[in-house]
């Protein structure tokens, strides 16, 4: 009996020293304000900042970056005010060490922001949320080494879905939607259960918080996914390209799908501008289909919903991507100048 | 022999609480109440009551910190004493716990 005690009186003293050694405290809030902030702004930037409402690339760049900075300075003065007037509240000083650590959190913000900016000018712009769960996670990383240790394994944890959303090349929105979860529900959901004693003393109850965690952030985006691809599916009848040229105008016609047989061409017109460039080049290319696609049109106009082949319905946005772009320049006495552009138009992602 | 009753075992350090708090604070260094109350989940009366032991015996020690606007914060930390006997505590524990003496 008294081995147990004396078992139990050293693995306490153990816990008791981790936690002493870990003297940094992150607030509740802190959580709370920063990924409803996050989540907030990947909605409303995405919904603001369109092709149509600022066709200029670089003035869309700007004035999104903007905005962008100028919430995140915002949502870190808040921060910052309330951990002093908490601290105040509580007679009690921000350590050294904290405030180094928020310095760190500050500059992988701002480096996120900057990322964001590059890739509106530089491209991307798929890995952008990748990103922004990797850096956030390593921001919970390192604050978590010194704090929390369930703030190392969520860091950790956002590392992971970041790189495997790369990986597993998730469609764009998938990403987008797991981002929005991770920061407007995982975020708060953390701030709230931090200090439990639970999490602080036993492995195996942050493991199976870590279990649950990712479970509320994975599976809404996966149900949103689903319920993306079930209503995907169009309830009109596939009709060939040759009938549908023929029909002429259709009036009161909201939804059909036309099918563009295997071996047909598609002309592909490409633009090209450039500064060493004599205004606009247009010029247009012939793209020989493999296999037959439906294309999925709403008054009219495709409504980027596809289908190849007798493969299920997809979605322009989650499913179709260009990758593997390079352009090589040469210069021979037979042919004289050439520029080879290659790319690869995947539909399977 | 049951182990609370040992004479070998340190009578105020032999208890829960108490080994927390003082195990908190020689990784810690020094720390304030609430933050001591935050780490052990526990309520301000008991662990004011399991504070006065410690001090009264000497094993810990408070001071007072200046913090912003001139409000002070009181911090507390181990003296020589205290981080003494919880080195002689551990080692008893240990002790307790080697080949040797649970074949005894």
């Amino acid at each position: 009996m008294w081995s147990e005690q004396a078992s139990e009186q050293i693995e306490a003293i153990h816990t008791m020293m981790a936690s002493g050694h870990r003297s940094v405290r992150i607030e509740r809030h802190t959580l709370i304000l920063w990924g409803l902030a996050a989540a907030g702004l990947i909605l409303l930037a995405s919904a603001i900042f369109t092709h149509e409402r600022f066709p200029v690339a670089w003035v869309r760049a700007v004035t999104a970056t903007s905005f962008i900075a100028t919430v995140l300075i915002v949502v870190a003065y808040l921060d910052i005010r309330q951990i002093r007037r908490n601290r105040d509240h509580r007679a009690e000083s921000i350590s050294f060490v904290q405030l180094q650590l928020t310095k760190v959190w500050w500059l992988l913000v701002g480096l996120i922001v900057l990322i964001n900016l590059g890739m509106h000018f530089f491209g991307g712009g798929y890995m952008f949320y990748s990103l922004v769960l990797i850096l956030m996670g390593l921001a919970l990383y390192i604050h978590g080494l010194f704090s929390k240790q369930m703030l190392t394994l969520a860091g950790m944890m956002m590392i992971l879905l970041g790189l495997a959303s790369i990986s597993l090349r998730l469609p764009f929105p998938v990403i987008e939607w797991l981002t929005i979860f991770c920061f407007g529900l995982g975020w708060p959901l953390l701030g709230m259960t931090l200090d439990h004693p639970a999490l602080n003393q036993s492995l195996k109850y942050r493991l199976l918080f870590s279990l649950f965690w990712l479970s509320l952030v994975i599976l809404p985006v996966f149900a949103i996914y689903q319920s993306d691809r079930l209503k995907n599916m169009p309830d009109a009848t596939p009709i060939p390209l040759t009938q549908y040229l023929q029909q002429g105008e259709q009036i009161g016609m909201t939804e059909e799908v036309v099918t563009l047989a295997a071996g047909s061409t598609v002309p592909v017109k490409v633009e090209l501008t450039g500064d060493v460039l004599e205004g606009l080049n247009v010029t247009t290319l012939s793209m020989l289909l493999s296999q037959p696609i439906n294309i999925s049109l709403q008054d009219g106009k495709p409504d980027g919903r596809f289908r190849v082949s007798d493969g299920p319905w997809k979605k322009y946005t989650y499913n179709y991507r260009i990758r593997d772009i390079s352009m090589t320049s040469t210069l021979d006495r037979k042919q004289g100048p050439q520029v080879e552009l290659k790319l690869y138009i995947s539909t399977n992602n | 022999m049951d182990a609370l009753s040992s004479p070998e075992l340190n009578a105020i350090l032999h208890q829960p609480v108490r080994t927390r708090i003082v195990a908190y604070l020689a990784a810690r260094g020094e720390t304030t109440f609430n933050e001591l109350k935050q780490a052990l989940d526990i309520t301000d009366g008991n662990l004011d009551s399991h504070m006065k032991k410690l001090v009264s015996v000497e094993y810990i020690q408070s001071k007072k910190q200046a913090v912003k606007k001139g409000k002070q914060q009181t911090l507390y930390c181990l003296t020589e004493i205290g981080s003494r006997e919880f080195e002689n505590y551990i080692e008893t524990l240990k002790r307790l716990l080697s080949p040797q003496f649970l074949q005894k």
